[in-house]
């Protein structure tokens, strides 16, 4: 794990000098409804953008056989920055656009990201200490929980589950991958949405 | 305060799963023209614009990545494909010899003089441009730019610019469709091995790979013969589609019927364009 100054994993994210909890900044810190409407524009066009690369760059890029999920990085990230709650929600929604924009059915996308939504959500709101690993930490833990949910559900919709071939063909590359993009997309997440705007910094 | 707050959450996010198992289960109860399904084309009215766009912008990355992927593959390639070409010579001299003799048995016009005559007169070729795909394994998925404005209907056939068959169209909006690979797992195709006319499906798998089931055991098959569709399927009434060559023959003697391994002949991986059939 990373250390409390800084000076492991990822340094400075998300890491206060004092190790003091510092989770997401409920909405209620807002200051003015023009912070609000500046919050809702970021997350609306990073809902966006998120739902165009899921399904137009992401099949493109293949290692071992599987692709990088851009919208679980992008609902983990949302999750640990703005709560369980606008981490559930935002995941709803990807899920909802990601299934429209492929004509997949719609509601398994976001029943699994509603759940790594808000756990992300949860886990930066209880953790007593953040880490620069935790972006890393929460991407695994939620990439491992939306593969094992999508197995279930596939099993469910009477798609044949192979296990060596899951685990071996898509599971662990995406777990691999998935984590490697963690950091960026996280820091990326964070620069777009400006925790300055909640008056933390 | 903080009880409240917990209590709202929770029920925030029971309502985003209970509504979220509600949309799974009506879209699969209902027919295609059900609720769920209307509110998927009317989002995606809006979504394949924006598609579109995406598409076009990463088009020039696409093509450098893929030429990077080309330089490291290109030597084995090269030497595999002079193979393929001199098996194919051997097999296409005899599959011609063959054909003449058909022709003047039967007295009747066959198809391959010309690739387009593969389809019947009046058959339209609408082509569309791929703007989003499946990432995940589960599905082999893609989303095309033209729907039914141009005429694309459900189950049409959809081919490659080599008239390879890539797949066929299982969903529709105005503007866009799903077309669902031949190596989707749900896929099943009625197709024919030339020249013996063996029949059987080819299906695809999770892993990607093709099979051809159900072909008699008595037909004798030798690898490098070509698949084409058979055009029995209630869905696809277009004969002799190319598909595929036999790569594997698997034959066992408690079995009735000989499961083939298929090499597809379309690049499932770098398709950019299709042309759909309208049948």
């Amino acid at each position: 794990m990373g250390t409390g100054n800084g000076s492991g994993g990822l340094g400075r994210v998300q890491v206060s000098s004092s190790r003091r909890r510092r989770g997401p900044a409920p909405a209620a810190e807002l200051r003015t409804g023009r912070d609000v409407a500046i919050e809702l524009g970021r997350l609306a066009a990073m809902l966006i953008i998120t739902i165009l690369v899921q399904t137009t760059v992401a099949s493109h890029i293949r290692v071992l056989g599987a692709s990088p999920d851009f919208a679980l990085l992008a609902v983990v990230s949302v999750g640990l920055l703005r709560g369980s709650e606008i981490g559930a929600l935002f995941g709803f929604i990807v899920g909802v656009g990601v299934a429209i924009s492929l004509f997949g059915p719609l509601g398994l996308s976001s029943l699994v990201l509603v759940v790594v939504g808000y756990f992300s959500g949860r886990y930066a709101e209880t953790a007593d200490v953040m880490s620069g690993w935790t972006p890393v930490l929460a991407v695994v833990a939620g990439t491992t929980v939306a593969q094992f949910l999508t197995v279930v559900m596939q099993f469910l919709l009477e798609r044949q589950t192979p296990v060596g071939f899951v685990v071996t063909r898509i599971f662990l590359p995406s777990l691999v991958l998935n984590g490697l993009l963690a950091a960026p997309i996280y820091l990326l997440t964070r620069l777009w949405l400006r925790e300055g705007v909640y008056g933390r910094e | 305060m903080k009880r409240k707050r917990a209590l709202w959450r929770r029920l925030l996010v029971a309502a985003l799963l209970v509504l979220s198992l509600a949309m799974l289960t009506l879209y699969f109860r209902e027919s295609e023209g059900g609720p769920a399904h209307r509110v998927q084309r009317a989002g995606l009215r809006l979504l394949s614009p924006l598609q579109s766009g995406a598409s076009t912008i990463i088009e020039p990355f696409q093509d450098a990545w893929n030429w990077v992927g080309d330089l490291f593959t290109a030597q084995s390639e090269n030497t595999r494909l002079r193979k393929e070409v001199a098996k194919l010579q051997a097999l296409t001299a005899r599959q011609l010899k063959q054909l003449r003799e058909y022709q003047r048995l039967q007295g009747l016009q066959i198809v391959m003089e010309d690739e387009d005559k593969v389809f019947p007169d009046g058959v339209e070729l609408v082509p569309a441009r791929i703007v989003a795909r499946s990432t995940e394994a589960w599905y082999s998925t893609v989303t095309i730019n033209s729907g039914s404005s141009k005429g694309v209907a459900l189950y049409d056939p959809v081919v490659n610019e080599q008239r390879g068959l890539v797949g066929r169209v299982t969903a529709v909006s105005s503007h866009a469709a799903q077309v669902t690979l031949l190596t989707d797992q749900k896929s099943a195709v009625g197709a024919e091995i030339l020249p013996n006319e063996a029949r059987g499906v080819v299906v695809g798998s999770i892993t990607g790979d093709m099979t051809m089931d159900l072909v008699d055991r008595s037909e004798k098959i030798e690898r490098g013969q070509i698949i084409v569709t058979s055009g029995a399927s209630r869905t696809l009434r277009v004969r002799g589609i190319p598909i595929g060559v036999v790569d594997d023959v698997g034959k066992q003697a408690v079995e009735l019927y000989q499961s083939i391994a298929v090499k597809p002949l379309v690049d499932f991986k770098k398709l950019e364009w299709v042309l759909v059939v309208r049948q």
